[in-house]
């Protein structure tokens, strides 16, 4: 099989058709209202003719993918599940690369799909697999929530109450993030050391043309400001018939999956 | 890769085997205590030696909890330890589900059952050919087991690389007794025992003091301002309590 490996991992795993505003059973965290992609300033489209909600998250899952990468290539030492510290590291990048509105804006998109994910996953009754690689989409979510907010607990207090953040884990979220973006600033100095450079290249895509492929080469060319790698990697924009994302070890390469790109538009519809 | 750490002359630590159900309770109880002061002791190591944590730190303390338990131990007494832990955390998510909690998403751990098949896999990947039957009788997805080698190959060269370190320069005397509570003599002995033992082994960069203490919680916690884990007296009579 071509995609054998622990690093080969899914970013969004399942299909998730959103289903804003259910009412689980199952599922009792506050729901915030907010956490759709419905607002048309997600819905608006960038230059390359990609709604904002789908760019969030393609950048999100770009960075989680290269978090696998450079635990590959840098041989890092990961001393809990792989999962999570990829999504981590998605989000110490979002904080790291973009000004405060864009950060935000990322982190509602982001939220709303991994929302949609646990809407999708309480929808199947038996309640989210547990034995996952991944943790699920809930956790994740919370997660995520958390390390924003953490990152700057000043100025995003509104963000951790619309998101439904608890108290009782927003009062860690603030070291959480600290602790893990120590950790992954070092690496990135690292990989910055000898920037710009041209590590990272786009290979296959379907359609050059298409928004997803063009915000792909864009984000590829940002990375290479910041980051030289160990290894030459490809970056492609293939069909792989699932909604996926992989980072591929040998020989190296970051595929984004068009299947990925038109499940995100449809969330947003 | 560094296993190197596994196979160091460590030695292997002996438990005494229960033979009837009150020792069952016990083995449960210790088994327990056990696996949390590793945790715990994981949070001290990551705080203390710097351990740059790229994904979430609960997660990074369950991990080395397992891999003392897999490298301390010999194999019918890792097994057992290993099955007793898991039922602690099985038994606190069936306790969530009997009082109709959902597993806590938002919670800083992972929810009990994930914590549960994290313990398993590694547990199982650290040797599969010998571990298969845990694995089965434990009910480790089949998906989920192909890839538990490697996970555990990836813990512990992390963590190995770490306990190396803290190895070097043993026995040490880094690691203080403080406060141990009167009235849980068997807990006090346990870890009185337990921190001897880990001094055998490793000498930390700094002091780290272990308590056994009343603290108005059924928990356990490592507290970085002062470099101090404290097991509660009240986690002990709660792990009776699950036991049964």
């Amino acid at each position: 099989m071509r995609f054998g490996s622990i690093v080969l991992v899914t970013a969004l795993a399942v299909p998730a058709p959103l289903i804003a505003g259910g009412v689980k059973g199952d599922y009792v965290r506050p729901r915030a209202t907010i956490v759709t992609p419905d607002d048309s300033a997600a819905l608006q489209e960038d230059e390359f003719g990609l709604s904002r909600f789908v760019a969030s998250n393609i950048r999100e899952t770009i960075y989680h993918e290269l978090a696998h990468l450079l635990i590959d290539q840098l041989e890092l030492p990961v001393f809990g599940p792989e999962e999570f510290a990829a999504d981590l590291f998605a989000a110490v990048m979002i904080n790291r690369l973009h000004n405060e509105d864009d950060t935000i804006a990322i982190t509602y998109d982001v939220a709303a799909a991994y929302d949609a994910g646990a809407t999708k996953e309480s929808d199947r009754g038996a309640g989210p697999a547990m034995w996952g690689v991944h943790g699920t989409d809930q956790q994740r979510y919370y997660n995520f929530v958390c390390m924003m907010y953490g990152a700057n607990p000043e100025e995003r207090d509104d963000i951790a109450r619309e998101l439904g953040l608890p108290d009782e884990r927003a009062e860690t979220c603030a070291d959480e993030y600290a602790l893990t973006a120590r950790a992954w600033g070092e690496v990135l100095d690292r990989v910055g050391e000898n920037a710009p450079g041209t590590s990272l290249k786009m290979d296959w895509v379907l359609d050059p043309d298409s928004p997803l492929t063009r915000f792909v080469k864009a984000e590829t060319a940002r990375l290479n400001e910041i980051l030289t790698l160990p290894r030459e990697t490809s970056v492609s924009v293939i069909p792989c018939e699932e909604i996926n994302a992989y980072y591929d070890p040998g020989p190296p390469e970051i595929l984004i999956c068009t299947e990925l790109g038109e499940h995100l538009a449809d969330l947003a519809q | 890769m560094k296993l190197g750490w596994l196979s160091a002359s460590l030695g292997l630590w002996l438990l005494s085997v229960p033979a009837n159900a009150q020792d069952d309770t016990t083995a449960f109880i210790e088994a327990n205590l056990l696996a949390t002061l590793y945790h715990e002791l994981g949070h001290a190591l990551i705080d203390i030696e710097g351990v740059p944590i790229y994904g979430q730190e609960e997660d990074a303390a369950d991990v080395l909890s397992i891999l003392l338990i897999d490298a301390f131990y010999e194999e019918e007494d890792a097994v057992a330890l290993a099955y007793d832990t898991a039922f602690g955390f099985l038994g606190e998510a069936e306790r969530s589900k009997a009082q109709g909690l959902a597993p806590a998403y938002w919670d800083v751990h992972g929810p009990d059952e994930q914590r549960y098949f994290n313990l398993v896999c590694l547990f199982y990947g650290a040797d599969p050919d010998e571990r298969d039957d845990v694995a089965a009788d434990l009910g480790l997805p089949d998906d989920r087991a192909e890839y538990c080698p490697d996970e555990f190959d990836q813990a512990n060269a992390a963590w190995g690389a770490i306990l190396d370190e803290i190895s070097a320069g043993a026995p040490g005397n880094t690691i203080l007794l403080g406060e141990l509570d009167a009235d849980y003599s068997e807990a006090a002995d346990l870890i009185r025992s337990e921190v001897d033992l880990l001094n055998e082994d490793f000498a930390l960069s700094a002091e780290l003091t272990v308590h056994l203490a009343p603290c108005g919680e059924p928990n356990a916690f490592y507290d970085p301002g002062t470099a101090e884990i404290t097991m509660c007296s009240e986690y002990v009579d709660y792990l009776a309590e699950l036991a049964r």
